[in-house]
């Protein structure tokens, strides 16, 4: 993938944490006035919530990591590891949330 | 070659602390890079620690508050700026210069991200102290 | 008036590490941090090195930090500093020859890579001109402003960036890839896209601005590189998903067939 291409997807998901963050942490305030009422929604909004931030989190450590290591192997490296990483949280937490 | 012996490029890190001289922008990108690695280790511990008891603790709750909505405020603001929507049109080069990135929009977007900032931690202060809410 | 300087000082052959000199000088209105050093390096001390040539913002060898700042020495009056004691250090992020002389080798090999001048296929065209290629005044001024830069090296100095990642391609080629892909008759976007769009390329800036607070020519390198992200996300937007990609703006080409009679040789 392009570093363009991964960049954007950066942005997109910051976007969507924003709203999808806002759902987050307002659920609770929903569901106490009964606005909204659906286990269902919250959960596909936590899983897409969680897939955006741990994509912006870990893309944004591996800006961080092949700026101040400025090698080729670590550049080449660096994100294999991450997308393991990633996967392996993601994994870990949606048997949590189901 | 004329430069054997020459010493290593001077300055690392020290590179993103040097703020004196240098304008407000500066400062919001070294504010919004230790606020998104602080982010990544409060969601890891968030993600790992199940019982969340953290969430109890009134100072964790409000440091947390604040970075993140600096972080995600700044970062509307970067979107905008780094696919070139508020920069400024190319202009001559003039004596006396004019920088479009330093005025106008991308100045007043800096203004917007501030104030906003302050009004929303503040809620998010008086919310969790109680005061409102 | 006289104004202290305390001046970086180093000299691989004899010293292991870096030491300060301090000199003062009498400095009248309208002398610049250049005037200063030269009437140092005649009066007071010979062993100051440094480099410079036009004495007027042109040739850009004169830069240096000078109060902390990058500035061109020639370009600073040394009364609008408004202080006693001024520091003077070499540039940051390139390594120091002697004194207040850096070594710029690096940041030309960048500069090479990402192509620095206008691409064209037509052969044949280049080969056989019919005509000329009189640019219109918008097609002038969306590169006019980055094609000013006399790479003294004040941005790669204060990109914080750059003072951690050194394989960055510096806020000065950065704008001078924009400066030539966006030219109406440049053809070679395409190849430089390979270099600018990798791991170390245009991504890894991070939108603080020091460049523009720090050239001397009005650039403003923050500006053009990201309307370089924004010219190669439209790109690699386009080629991912309809496969094609946008179809450039090009200065037309006006014949003018007195030229194609051109005398043989």
């Amino acid at each position: 993938m392009r570093e363009s291409v991964k960049m954007l997807l950066h942005y997109i998901t910051g976007v969507l944490i924003l709203i999808t963050g806002a759902i987050h942490v307002l659920s609770g305030h929903f569901e106490a006035y009964g606005l909204i009422k659906s286990a269902e929604l919250y959960s596909i909004n936590k899983l897409i919530f969680l897939a955006s931030i741990l994509y912006h989190a870990l893309n944004g450590v591996r800006v961080v990591l092949i700026e101040f290591v400025p090698k080729r192997w670590f550049t080449d490296s660096i994100t294999l590891v991450l997308i393991i990483i990633g996967l392996a949280f993601f994994i870990y937490t949606s048997l949590l949330i189901f | 070659m004329s430069n054997v012996g020459a010493r290593k490029s001077r300055g690392r890190v020290t590179g993103w602390l040097k703020i004196r001289g240098y304008s407000i922008e500066k400062v919001m990108y070294l504010v919004q890079r230790i606020s998104g690695l602080m982010i990544v280790g409060f969601l890891l511990w968030h993600l790992l620690d199940t019982n969340q008891a953290y969430l109890l603790i009134t100072e964790l709750q409000i440091l947390f508050g604040v970075i993140i909505i600096f972080h995600a405020l700044n970062g509307v603001r970067l979107v905008l700026a780094e696919y070139g929507f508020i920069v400024g049109k190319p202009i001559r080069a003039v004596y006396p210069y004019k920088f479009t990135t330093l005025r106008g929009l991308q100045r007043l977007s800096v203004a917007l991200v501030i104030v906003v900032f302050i009004i929303l931690t503040a809620i998010w202060i008086l919310n969790i102290v109680g005061v409102i809410g | 008036m006289k104004v202290t300087f305390k001046i970086f000082r180093f000299n691989p052959a004899v010293d292991s590490s870096p030491r300060w000199s301090v000199y003062e000088v009498e400095v009248d209105k309208s002398a610049t941090i250049l005037d200063a050093l030269l009437k140092i390096k005649e009066n007071i001390d010979p062993t100051l090195t440094l480099r410079y040539s036009c004495r007027q913002a042109v040739c850009g060898s004169c830069g240096m930090v000078i109060n902390g700042k990058e500035r061109l020495a020639c370009f600073t009056r040394v009364l609008e500093l408004n202080s006693n004691m001024i520091t003077i250090e070499p540039l940051k992020n390139f390594p120091v020859i002697k004194d207040l002389v850096t070594d710029f080798t690096e940041l030309f090999v960048k500069e090479k890579t990402i192509k620095p001048y206008i691409i064209r296929r037509d052969l044949e065209e280049m080969m056989k001109p019919v005509g000329m290629y009189l640019q219109k005044e918008e097609e002038t001024l969306s590169y006019l402003q980055f094609a000013e830069c006399i790479e003294c090296g004040l941005c790669v100095s204060a990109c914080p960036t750059v003072s951690i990642d050194r394989l960055f391609l510096t806020p000065m080629v950065l704008n001078k890839a924009y400066r030539f892909s966006i030219d109406p008759r440049d053809e070679g976007f395409e190849e430089r896209l390979s270099i600018i769009d990798s791991e170390h390329g245009c991504w890894r800036c991070h939108f603080a601005l020091a460049c523009s607070n720090v050239c001397p020519k009005g650039i403003d390198p923050g500006k053009s590189i990201q309307y370089l992200k924004n010219m190669i996300t439209s790109h690699s937007l386009l080629e991912l998903f309809l496969g094609r990609t946008k179809k450039k703006k090009k200065t037309e080409l006006l014949e003018r067939p007195h030229i194609s009679s051109e005398p043989e040789i």
